[in-house]
């Protein structure tokens, strides 16, 4: 895993791995934008109920990341992505 | 009570640990105790996690900061996600790492990655350093602990050396396994702490429901919900918030005794799923803001203003003697389960990263040995930090955050850059400390980044020294050139 390899075929079918960096543009640059007393949702602040969303989003990232993950190295498991024999349960 | 219902929560604890140890297998190796033998299933190897991440630094730490601040508190929630969406990233790649090259700590990696045995010793180092800071989190809260179910006629000095005791017996008990079995039990005494308190808060400060009491605290204490929160001079503002979550989620995956979690993992597949679930625990920080701000409602006033106490007296002051028992005990097993598996991990690297080489012919039995004293004296220097300290457990966080930064250039340049070498990521250690602790570099951050999280800041000085230093000491490999 290089920076140079990042572009090759090999990893361009890896690009759906750049989607985790939403969890951390919703939680960290999302901060600045809202913070404001002005709004309560549900008697919450809004910056709190903003981070709360921030930890569904990134649960929901990283299982999308994961699930695509599951189905591109189904296919070619022996080469390039050596599964170890002593997992054997079903996704 | 109090004191009989913590203790038989700890002793129990420990007894079903000790049984739970003996029955797997009688720990003969480094290799063994030091990473359960590599055969973690997916249940375990979670169980482990959690234990790892819903810290003291979390329920104590953060309630009160919620008591005392408000919105600072929120960087709770970032804490779990942002890790764990880098760990998806990053840990398999450790895991992968430490599978093929059979190693046993993360100075192992670095040695081996950076071809440098000296590296190894320099990074296992920084990496126990980091660790004693973290124990120092854990010492706190146990003594802080001890003083409320023994009494405050136990000084606070004797009650950090009771509470190193009670650490290093839970840790020779039966190693890593144990751990695991210890963080079962505490996340279920947790789950009913969290929820009988939660359902019980808004009826003891007067409010109509839960969410009648954020209403009441935003009301009352106009700005707390917001950043800065309620005390502005404290510098914990947006950009604080910012940068200690970016902080927070590069330094989580480095800390030693995490990295080495990652060893342990039974395969790919269980790092990935667990990397799924790990945020949505996470949300149970919800509760600990909230019972933060009822503490704040009820107007409790936990001893010398300590802000890692709120929690702990608003339930001593509003709830029945059973629930205080429980909650001071569950507590002891909050900072005893990553208490113990950071002294573990100190000793383990110790014994093979900083000794090994200097000593190279000693037996496994005598590394074993060596490696349990070794953890000790860490717990002793935990104690000494701990004296005369009246930090929050957040901020004595932050501060092992920052310290672990360290490493942190090194281990993503060690994936990402073939080029990175030993000497560029020492260059980039070393100016990150001085970056880190000389007081002049501390007050230009002050002045010419405000408010920033003074990790992160060091990090990045760290990352682009070393960048420099590597670039000025290598050349283009020619396997690389001809890549390209």
């Amino acid at each position: 895993m290089t920076l140079r390899s990042l572009l090759s075929p090999t990893h361009r079918r890896y690009a759906h791995r750049w989607l985790l960096l939403i969890p951390f543009i919703w939680q960290v640059g999302g901060t600045p934008l809202v913070n404001t007393a002005a709004v309560r949702v549900f008697s919450l602040p809004l910056p709190m109920l903003w981070q709360m969303c921030g930890i569904v989003v990134a649960s929901a990232t990283i299982g999308f990341v994961f699930a695509r993950d599951e189905r591109i190295e189904a296919n070619d498991e022996p080469d390039s992505f050596p599964e170890p024999s002593d997992e054997a349960k079903p996704s | 009570m109090i004191l009989g219902l913590t203790i038989a929560i700890v002793l129990g604890t420990m007894l079903g640990a000790l049984f739970y140890g003996y029955r797997k297998t009688r720990a003969r190796t480094v290799a063994e105790w030091a990473v359960g033998g590599r055969r973690f299933g997916t249940l375990i190897f979670w169980f482990l996690n959690a234990g790892e991440i819903y810290t003291t630094f979390a329920v104590l730490g953060i309630s009160g900061y919620a008591w005392a601040y408000g919105a600072p508190a929120y960087l709770a929630f970032t804490s779990v996600s942002l890790a764990a969406t880098l760990g998806y990233w990053l840990m398999p790649r450790i895991w992968q790492a430490g599978r093929e090259g059979g190693f046993i700590t993360q100075a192992d990696f670095f040695a081996a990655r950076y071809d440098a045995t000296w590296l190894g010793c320099l990074v296992g180092l920084a990496g126990i350093a980091a660790i004693v800071v973290y124990v120092q989190i854990q010492i706190t809260a146990l003594s802080l602990i001890l003083r409320l179910t023994l009494g405050t006629g136990v000084s606070p000095t004797m009650s950090a050396v009771l509470a190193a005791v009670i650490m290093l017996a839970f840790v020779y008990v039966a190693g890593l396994r144990s751990a695991a079995f210890a963080a079962g039990v505490k996340d279920i005494l947790m789950i009913v702490l969290v929820v009988g308190l939660s359902a019980t808060v808004a009826g003891k400060v007067g409010a109509s429901s839960i969410l009648d009491v954020f209403d009441r605290v935003q009301d009352q204490y106009p700005g707390i919900g917001v950043f800065p929160g309620l005390v502005p001079e404290a510098g914990l503002s947006v950009t604080w918030m910012m940068t200690a979550a970016v902080n927070v989620a590069l330094g989580t995956w480095i800390f030693p005794h995490m990295f080495q979690l990652c060893y342990a993992a039974g395969s790919r597949k269980a790092i990935r799923r667990n990397a799924v679930w790990q945020p949505l625990y996470s949300l149970s920080f919800f509760f600990i803001i909230l019972l933060g701000f009822g503490a704040l409602l009820a107007g409790v006033s936990p001893p010398d203003n300590d802000i890692n106490a709120a929690l702990l007296q608003f339930v001593s002051d509003s709830y029945p003697g059973w629930m205080i028992g429980l909650l001071a005990g569950t507590a002891c097993l909050l900072a005893l389960v990553p208490g113990s598996v950071l002294l573990l991990t100190a000793g383990s690297i110790f014994s093979r990263n900083v000794v090994m080489p200097l000593k190279p012919d000693l037996s496994d039995r005598a590394t074993l040995l060596l490696s349990r004293l070794s953890m000790v004296a860490f717990a002793v220097i935990a104690v000494w930090l701990t004296l005369g300290a009246t930090a929050s457990l957040v901020e004595i966080g932050l501060s092992a955050y920052a310290a672990i930064g360290m490493l942190t250039p090194g281990v993503f340049l060690a994936f990402l850059w073939p080029r990175a070498n030993a000497l560029g990521v020492a260059t980039g250690i070393g100016a990150g400390y001085l970056a880190l602790l000389l007081p002049a570099a501390r007050d230009m951050w002050a002045v010419a980044l405000p408010d920033w999280d003074i990790g992160l800041v060091a990090m990045g000085v760290n990352f682009i020294v070393a960048v420099i230093a590597i670039l000025l000491t290598t050349r283009a490999s020619p396997a690389v050139a001809a890549a390209a």
